[in-house]
């Protein structure tokens, strides 16, 4: 079996809870659990949805405090960790998104409605999210580059409030189910395989984001060796010939 | 369409997209690291502090 | 601090009163956005005249794109930004001018347009006190979230290839809560839908307030030297 570099011994373990509890997930919400008594078995779109919602928003607050982290030690790190994070969020935010329209079709009657505060203000948020990683494409040094994502990831947080409200207002009535977890209408068994769900659903967070950031961090020691590369023939051309050792300090045109 | 394809095809979307992204990262991560000298790949390296058994298992 | 933003916002009018792109450019995007409209709706006086609010304020936004690409673009000539942080004065103050000066020119902009509606889309505002007065300060108000917002994710875009295409998707989202407010007040003041207008005022100025404090603090780190 070839090493793999991205994966260490915590990785590995939440790996393994992840692929366990997921059997765990499929079985419970697949099998065990009974049908709603309003949607019959369409409650169990419930058991990936509502997970994609967590790891959605865990990720763009994720990404706000790392990104916050970032500008207050100017840490490499936590830079890399808000790009991970918040790419894994948009991602979830997607299959949100397209879960909650497979959900909507036969439960509504419709697969997207203007009306529904969730759908609408996630959908804004989502495409608020993209364009910071556009910003984490832009061809300019990776100062810059983390500086301006952070000033967006910050921002865009801040929005997720604003677009909340705003929404919220705008479309007075709501089809989406209100946050079923409080009110008590849920079977004991449907609620644990529920919460079972939103915790492995943390763990995959978990795994994705590590390996994510991992592959960043490779990444970036691709672009900085690169450089150094090319520096260290410029001065073996100049005869001394010292080692490719040096550590040029970042900063690389290419976007990839 | 059909409650049971559109549970199946919700199931398949969140698990088989994360899935392939987790595949994805394996797979770039292991083309990347060949880029990347031994010295500074801190997840193959057990001196790190980062991990804690590393990877002996190195091919 | 006030006096260096007033100097930067008079800086930036200057080189518009010169170059007149605003006014050469963005002026006829305006109108014509407000013309395609009445054919995309072809020409439906009663659809024009519920759907107003709701144009006019779609027009503003991508008139306002372009004008705030404009500020932008002025700081990427001749690396005007460089020689203003060299020279000394607080990020916050170069923030709060560019912003003012954009708001300027943003508020001209809705003046024209709503003669546009007023003329083209057979618009009424309620003749009551309270509707102008909805009116006149959800302009005011939406001018300077939008202002605010828009000079913060310009200063993302500066010295960067493709700064047409990525300021849109980074800055219309953002907007799109001032959109959805904005629309909603003038509905009221022009009484083409039952809502309390100043209720949604109250958005658009917690929205104004967030941005202007947020650039503020923000833009410093957006303009330090790599």
């Amino acid at each position: 079996m070839t090493p793999n570099p991205t994966s260490s011994s915590t990785t590995r373990n939440l790996g393994i809870v992840t692929i366990l509890g997921l059997g765990l997930v499929v079985l419970l919400g697949g099998f065990l659990t009974e049908p709603d008594d309003l949607m019959g078995d369409l409650v169990r779109i419930m058991y990936v949805h509502v997970p994609a919602a967590i790891m959605t928003y865990t990720g763009f607050v994720v990404g706000a405090i790392a990104s916050g982290f970032y500008l207050w030690k100017r840490s490499e790190f936590a830079d890399l960790v808000a790009h991970a994070a918040i790419e894994i969020g948009v991602i979830s935010g997607v299959l949100l998104i397209l879960t909650g329209a497979i959900w909507g079709e036969p439960t509504w009657g419709t697969y997207w409605s203007w009306q529904d505060v969730r759908l609408v203000s996630t959908l804004v948020l989502v495409l608020l999210y993209v364009g910071y990683l556009a910003i984490r494409q832009l061809p300019v040094d990776h100062h810059v580059r983390a500086r301006r994502s952070a000033v967006i990831a910050i921002a865009s947080t801040i929005m997720i409030p604003i677009v909340r409200y705003s929404v919220t207002w705008w479309s007075n009535r709501t089809l989406h189910q209100e946050a079923s977890l409080t009110d008590g209408k849920l079977e004991d068994l449907t609620l644990f395989t529920l919460m079972v769900a939103i915790v492995i659903g943390l763990v995959a967070f978990a795994w994705l984001t590590i390996h994510r950031f991992r592959v960043l961090w490779l990444e970036q020691q691709v672009d900085n060796v690169g450089l150094a590369g090319a520096i260290a023939e410029r001065r073996a051309e100049a005869s001394t010939g010292v080692e490719a050792a040096v550590t040029a300090p970042s900063a690389n045109g290419d976007p990839s | 369409m059909s409650d049971l394809v559109a549970i199946l095809l919700a199931w398949a979307l969140v698990i088989g997209g994360l899935g392939a992204y987790g595949l994805w990262t394996i797979t770039r991560g292991k083309a990347l690291a060949k880029l990347v000298p031994e010295d500074r790949q801190r997840w193959m390296t057990t001196e790190t502090t980062n991990t804690e058994t590393g990877k002996g298992e190195s091919a | 601090m006030l006096r260096d933003a007033v100097l930067i916002a008079r800086k930036d009018l200057r080189i518009e009163r010169r170059s007149r792109v605003v006014l050469s450019q963005v002026v006829p995007f305006a109108i014509l956005v407000l013309v395609l409209f009445a054919f995309a709706l072809n020409a439906d006086r009663q659809a024009l005249a519920d759907f107003t609010p709701g144009l006019f304020w779609v027009a503003v936004l991508f008139s306002a794109l372009l004008a705030i690409q404009r500020a932008t673009a002025i700081e990427g000539i001749d690396a005007t930004s460089d020689s203003l942080r060299l020279s000394g004065i607080d990020p916050s103050s170069i923030f709060l001018g560019k912003a003012m000066a954009v708001c300027a020119q943003l508020l001209a902009l809705e003046v024209l347009l709503l003669v546009g509606v007023f003329i083209f889309y057979d618009a009424e505002v309620d003749s009551s006190a309270s509707a102008f007065a909805l009116l006149v300060v959800t302009a005011i108000v939406a001018a300077i979230g939008v202002s605010a917002a828009g000079t913060l994710y310009g200063a993302l875009t500066i010295g960067v290839r493709g700064q047409e295409t990525l300021l849109p998707i980074l800055l219309l989202p953002v907007l799109a809560p001032v959109l959805i407010g904005a629309t909603r007040s003038f509905d009221d003041a022009f009484g083409s839908a039952a809502v309390n207008g100043w209720a949604w005022l109250s958005l658009l100025a917690l929205f104004a307030v967030v941005y202007v404090v947020f650039g503020l603090l923000a833009y410093g780190i957006l303009m330090e030297e790599s």
